[in-house]
């Protein structure tokens, strides 16, 4: 198992991206602390797996000062016999002050892959701001069926909607990690 | 050529089309209409074969051919090379993928013979939306996301000019438009039969539109068949008299 430790200090930003397409790795947790005055993270977490692969992933932010602000954003795709666990836990420690945390996933599963995203908050402070989305869905019908009638075949159609559907977070990113994420997604697909 | 011949279309088990006949030639408009429920967008989508309209292909006096091909127990891309194409009433949203790269994407599954430059192709598209009256913007968004429903219908009939296809079915691309978008729509789709010579089977509630296109036939759908043909005197008479007197 891996795991990533990373500390946001005072009045810091820092962007953790995590990229996963087919990869060897089957167990990665990232532990992050805010533990300096208006510090900001955010993690951006892009997986694509696909035959038997399979990875667990794990957040743990933990919000320890004032006016932090974390940002969690996983969407991933799998295929085949693939599967993805994650946990997403965003704890508010007392005396965070207006911290802002916030977990977001999107799972998309083709075939008989399997996927399980569960975000869970812990909060010992009021003032703040906190929540988390998460889905786990198929690919949409009547998307496949529009691309089918303009004369993509099913897999060119499913290619392109997960294109598409990485194509959100991966604009988080720097240019340069941008053209990777896009070159590896591409060379899996 | 697309012909149609005995057509029968089910959906959940149930029939919709029941025998129904149409021929279309290159650059013709034909215009179906008929009350809610005759079963025009059971039509549209059963020739696209969209997955829940299905064609009885059983008999053999059934023919869908497109000039020659056989279409039956085709897939729908099978179908679209073949010249095919379906205008949806409710297009859908694909977050993450620009229109530019939908349409770059559609026309090389259709034509993957031709190479088309990035440049040339932009300047095409640039051209089919300032012709349906959209700002060239909207080659960079979302395909269809956030787009309001006149807009959506606009950037349907662009697609028309950018992947010729050789027969349309455009299912009431006019419904819901206010007058400047019907213009601009019908102005598209005009382009299209005289530049292009693309067939038009044009499903409708309205005359507005044709009045803009002045479809050489017009068919009155009643109960899954074709219950008369005639052209626009026909479109008069359902507009005094109703579907009833027809």
């Amino acid at each position: 198992m891996r795991n990533i430790k990373i500390v946001v200090k005072k009045n810091e930003e820092k962007v953790l991206p995590f990229v996963w397409v087919n990869g060897d790795e089957k167990e990665v947790a990232i532990n992050a602390r805010l533990v300096g005055e208006g510090g900001n993270l955010r993690i951006v977490g892009v997986f694509l797996g696909k035959d038997a692969k399979s990875v667990v992933f794990n957040t743990h932010v933990v919000h320890e000062a004032p006016n932090t602000k974390s940002l969690t954003t996983i969407r991933g795709v799998f295929k085949n016999h693939a599967s993805f666990n994650n946990d997403g836990m965003v704890r508010i420690n007392k005396g965070a002050k207006n911290a802002d945390g916030y977990f977001a996933s999107k799972i998309l599963l083709f075939d008989n892959a399997k996927g399980r995203s569960v975000p869970s908050l812990e909060i010992d402070e009021n003032e703040l701001k906190a929540g988390h989305a998460s889905t786990v869905g198929r690919p949409d019908e009547n998307q496949l069926f529009y691309l089918r009638s303009r004369g993509l075949s099913e897999k060119e159609a499913a290619n392109l909607i997960v294109t598409g559907f990485f194509e959100p977070v991966i604009a988080l990113l720097s240019n340069e990690d941008q053209k990777n994420i896009r070159r590896k997604i591409h060379e899996i697909l | 050529m697309l012909v149609i011949k005995n057509l029968h279309i089910t959906t959940q088990e149930k029939e919709i089309i029941k025998g129904l006949d149409i021929t279309i030639e290159s650059g013709e408009v034909h215009a179906v209409m008929g009350p809610n429920g005759a079963g025009k967008t059971t039509l549209a989508m059963g020739l696209m074969g969209q997955p829940q309209f299905k064609i009885q292909s059983g008999d053999r006096r059934t023919k869908f051919k497109i000039n020659g091909e056989d279409m039956l127990n085709k897939l729908p891309e099978e179908r679209a090379r073949a010249g095919l194409f379906v205008s949806f009433q409710q297009p859908v949203e694909i977050t993450g993928v620009s229109v530019l790269s939908f349409l770059r994407t559609a026309y090389k599954a259709l034509y993957p013979e031709e190479k088309v430059s990035l440049s040339e192709f932009k300047e095409q598209v640039k051209r089919a939306l300032s012709t349906v009256s959209l700002p060239q913007e909207f080659m960079q968004r979302s395909l269809n996301e956030g787009f309001s429903g006149g807009e959506k219908k606009r950037a349907e009939t662009a697609q028309l000019l950018i992947l010729k296809p050789k027969y349309a079915i455009l299912d009431e691309i006019d419904s819901g438009l206010d007058v400047d978008s019907l213009r601009a729509v019908a102005r598209a789709i005009k382009q299209a039969v005289e530049k292009y010579k693309i067939g038009i089977l044009l499903i409708t509630h309205y005359q507005r539109i044709l009045h803009h296109l002045k479809p050489n036939y017009v068919h009155v759908l009643i109960d899954g068949k074709i219950k008369k043909s005639d052209g626009m005197t026909l479109v008069e008479k359902i507009e005094r008299d109703g579907y009833a007197a027809v």
